[in-house]
């Protein structure tokens, strides 16, 4: 999967769930960019990422995610 | 031994004179022993006490990671140490709360210290820090007498560093940390310390006093509470930069919070962010499935467990449901708000929310200050416009004197918070010219001394 | 100094000169602090750093405090064993004419305070009783005012002596340093100490020169002088100070609730055991405000029906004017005829 695939479906799940329709991600967006996206809604949208790629995520591994590039990286590497 | 004691001043003195004539080596000796005298000064048993958590989590700490390393189970081992420290912690508060006035007393310090333990502790389970191997600097991480007690709850990732390469502050490092304190002197003495008194005399009489004043005592507590806790916090902070340290900051600008999950981002930072790390993001990681609702039951977990973070007893635990139940409803009615926004425009509306918001915290605090939930329903059941004679009942018993003076600190206070919002007032008040700060000083330092009300010496989370 | 370029020891010189930067700079700022807390310390201008034989000043006195020390300096040559308590009204009654009914050999001293509070009486027959002293016969001068009053007031004026609060003497001095420190008091005193003299209008200062007695605390009242001087005419000039009274009846609220009655009962405690001779006079107020009578049926409740003796409301004694020196204050030509009335009684 690319890069810009994977972004494009995670704007659309961003956009569900925070219901705003101005969100546009890319790799370097981090919570702070992001009207909404803050530590009661990050678990909401790992969920909702998790069953549409079918992965699972350790408490760790989210903890540790930065940004979007390393969401898109950890996806990917679950996904291979 | 409180900050604004000849005792306090004294040890302070010395310590940072000391502090700057032995050696980079001695330093951590002469921090350390100001801590201990610091601590044991109140009573020896607290310094006991905060010696046995410190030595107690510094061993299990080294202990999960040599097990790790062995590849042995570290698991029993951490979690049997969180609910050792859990434990004796709740036994201290309850012993507290069962004896009553009998003589035992809750160590001073001992939730900030236990949870800035427990932190650590699961820093290093998470292999996100490594354990401390010198004692000395773990001992300075939990007992640094700034704050030990009543924070701020440091995280071992920004204090300890600090500490291993302790070092003295540079000039405008201590001019800093001088304006700091302060400020933090203004906020307890010229506006706490001078309406504490009333709000006290409203509650513990709030049977008999008119609605008008339960009404005012409810919406000025959140104002003495915050004078009085940031006060000591800028102390606090204030105090560490002399020395080189930088705390964490509790508070940023709380009043002007427009949702009451923004409220917690701002109020008590360091620790609402702790219950955040610790407990709200495992446990809505664990109920992420269950989505909407995984989040709510966190909240309202984390939430009750900060109120009761504050004392045994359920008018915390109320207060602390409070905050997470207007939280859980703020998630659900996010739609409504956006809509009513571009109905009203986004000035208006904002106004109206941090309005909104500061009444929400001053009703939930009732429950923080009364002795009991029937007393705090009482009391909120009470409130009224009513008077027993007059008008004049609404000063609560302040004289105009007290009312003036409160008044303008709470005005400069609200102004200093909103100019530090916008950017660093004191780096833009550096620049101007020597009159004109040591004029300001002068003034501020002049008006502390003739308006502040001195003789009460103990700051409110000095309980907790 | 600090432009000491960082060079590989630089670092050190650096912050070394931080910290002697920092105490210079300190030093500096305090100066002006020093001058003042020198100069307080030096004309300690409330007597209260060190002991005086002599409580006479151009500034207004903590009277808790002089009458305290006045005890002080002369319990040990005069047993004191009677004591005037209450508040500034306690100036219209003179330690040599209340002796005149007492036992022969029996010494009085004035230990008053303006407004004086119940828990504030309490607290100095506390420290009387702790100090050893003999309580043989109390005098109490109270209005409805002083009655209500169940906690301490504050300001330099009415804070207690530590001696007799128990407060740490730290904070008390501190009080007193305060008020020192008010511009509206410094601003004057600085003048006062430039000029010399005493202007009207300057706050918290006394343009008359003696008003106490060093020995038992008597007052001297400066307008004595002035009715002597300006006789009929120191009330006609003066109708200001003077209220028209209409001669109907009024009754003051109740004063003495729960927490009032604890405050007499400690009072009563220590005169019980000290078997003290007691008489609690209610003022006879100018403005001719009755006390509320179950307020006077609580005080015969608790000091004994016959030591009560309530002279408010409209009576001989409140009606003549020429028995105050204004509608606050009555005169020790009154006091006299009131002590004659109480122990006539008997």
């Amino acid at each position: 999967m690319e890069t810009t695939e994977l972004l494009e479906i995670l704007n659309g799940i961003f956009r569900k769930v925070l219901k705003r329709d101005n969100i546009a991600l890319t790799e370097d967006t981090t919570a702070h960019d992001v009207d909404g996206w803050d530590s009661l809604t990050n678990m909401v949208l790992i969920s909702e990422i998790e069953n549409k790629f079918g992965v699972r995520f350790t408490f760790r591994e989210i903890v540790k995610l930065k940004n979007v590039g390393d969401l898109c990286h950890a996806i990917m590497n679950k996904t291979k | 031994m409180s900050f604004i004691s000849l005792e306090f001043v004294l040890l302070f003195l010395l310590c940072f004179i000391l502090y700057h004539l032995v050696s980079d080596k001695g330093r951590k000796y002469v921090l350390i022993a100001a801590s201990g005298v610091f601590i044991g000064y109140f009573n020896p048993i607290f310094l006991v006490t905060a010696l046995v958590v410190s030595l107690f989590t510094y061993g299990v700490a080294i202990l999960v990671e040599q097990a790790r390393e062995k590849k042995r189970d570290f698991r029993l081992i951490y979690w049997g140490s969180i609910s050792c420290l859990v434990l004796c912690w709740i036994g201290f508060r309850y012993a507290n709360r069962l004896t009553g006035d009998s003589g035992f007393i809750f160590p001073l310090g001992m939730s900030f210290y236990t949870f800035q333990a427990i932190g650590y502790l699961t820093e290093v389970y998470w292999e996100e820090e490594k354990a401390e191997r010198n004692l000395i600097d773990f001992l300075l991480y939990m007992l640094l007498f700034m704050k030990f007690l009543s924070g701020p709850i440091e995280r071992s990732a920004d204090l300890l560093p600090q500490v291993r390469r302790l070092s003295p502050a540079s000039y405008s490092m201590m001019t800093y940390g001088m304006r700091l304190i302060v400020i933090g002197l203004v906020k307890k003495l010229v506006l706490a310390d001078h309406i504490a008194p009333y709000i006290d005399g409203v509650f513990s009489s709030m049977h008999t006093v008119s609605g008008v004043q339960l009404l005012m005592a409810c919406l000025l507590y959140p104002i003495e509470l915050y004078a009085d806790f940031s006060g000591y916090t800028d102390m606090a902070i204030g105090t560490g930069m002399l020395f080189g340290l930088k705390l964490s900051p509790n508070f940023a600008h709380p009043f002007a919070a427009q949702t009451t999950a923004e409220f917690w981002r701002r109020w008590h930072i360091s620790l609402s962010s702790w219950v955040r790390d610790y407990i709200f993001f495992p446990l809505s990681s664990v109920t992420r499935r269950w989505g909407q609702w995984g989040v709510a039951a966190s909240l309202m977990v984390t939430f009750v467990a900060l109120g009761i973070w504050h004392g045994a007893g359920w008018t915390f635990a109320v207060y602390g449901f409070i905050q997470g139940l207007v939280i859980v409803w703020e998630l659900r009615t996010e739609k409504i708000r956006n809509k009513v926004r571009k109905r009203i425009g986004k000035r208006l509306f904002a106004t109206l929310s941090v309005i909104r918001t500061y009444l929400i915290f001053a009703v939930s605090l009732v429950f923080f200050k009364a002795q009991s939930v029937s007393d705090a329903f009482y009391f909120l059941r009470s409130i009224s416009f009513q008077t027993h004679a007059s008008w004049k009942e609404i000063n609560i018993g302040m004289s105009d004197h007290i009312c003036i003076v409160a008044g303008s600190a709470l005005l400069l206070i609200l102004l200093y918070d909103y100019f530090m919002s916008k950017g660093d007032l004191h780096l833009r008040f550096e620049k101007q010219s020597a009159l004109i700060r040591w004029t300001v000083y002068y003034l501020i330092v002049f008006a502390v001394f003739a308006y502040g009300k001195f003789g009460t010496e103990n700051f409110i989370y000095l309980q907790f | 100094m600090e432009k000491i370029p960082e060079t590989i020891t630089g670092a050190n010189i650096r912050k070394r000169s931080a910290f002697s930067r920092i105490v210079r700079k300190s030093v500096l700022f305090a100066i002006p602090f020093w001058a003042l807390i020198a100069l307080y310390i030096y004309d300690d201008p409330f007597m209260v750093l060190r002991k005086y034989d002599l409580y006479d000043s151009d500034v207004m006195l903590n009277e808790h405090h002089v009458g305290w020390q006045i005890y002080r300096n002369h319990c040990d040559s005069v047993h004191f064993n009677s004591f005037i308590l209450g508040n500034s009204c306690t100036m219209a009654f003179r330690c040599a004419e209340w002796e005149k009914y007492l036992d022969s050999g029996d010494r009085a001293i004035r230990l008053f305070g303006n407004g004086e509070s119940m828990k504030a009486i309490s607290l100095k027959l506390r420290a009387l009783d702790n100090e050893g002293a003999e309580i043989k016969n109390v005098l109490m001068i109270l209005d409805r005012t002083s009655l209500s009053r169940f906690s301490l007031l504050n300001g330099y004026g009415n804070i207690l002596p530590a001696a007799i609060s128990g407060e740490s003497p730290f904070a008390v001095q501190m009080e007193f340093i305060q008020a020192f420190a008010m511009p509206d008091f410094l601003f004057p005193y600085l003048k006062y100490r430039i000029t010399g003299s005493v202007e009207p209008g300057m706050k918290r200062m006394n343009p008359y020169g003696r008003i106490r007695d060093s020995r038992n605390n008597d007052s001297f009242n400066p307008r004595d002088k002035m009715i002597e001087q300006e006789g009929e005419a120191y009330w006609e000039n003066r109708k200001k100070e003077f209220p028209e009274r209409d001669g109907t009846v009024v009754v003051e609220e109740p004063a003495i609730f729960h927490n009032q009655r604890m405050v007499l009962d400690d009072i009563m405690e220590v005169l019980h055991r000290h078997n003290t001779s007691v008489r609690v006079i209610i003022s006879p107020d100018y403005n001719q405000k009755e006390l509320h009578p179950d307020d006077r049926e609580i005080l015969q409740g608790i000091f004994g029906k016959e030591n009560v003796y309530d002279f408010s409301g409209i009576n001989e004694f409140t009606e003549d004017y020429h028995n105050y020196y204004e509608s606050g204050h009555y005169r020790p030509l009154l006091g006299n005829k009131l002590l004659e009335r109480i122990y006539k009684h008997q």
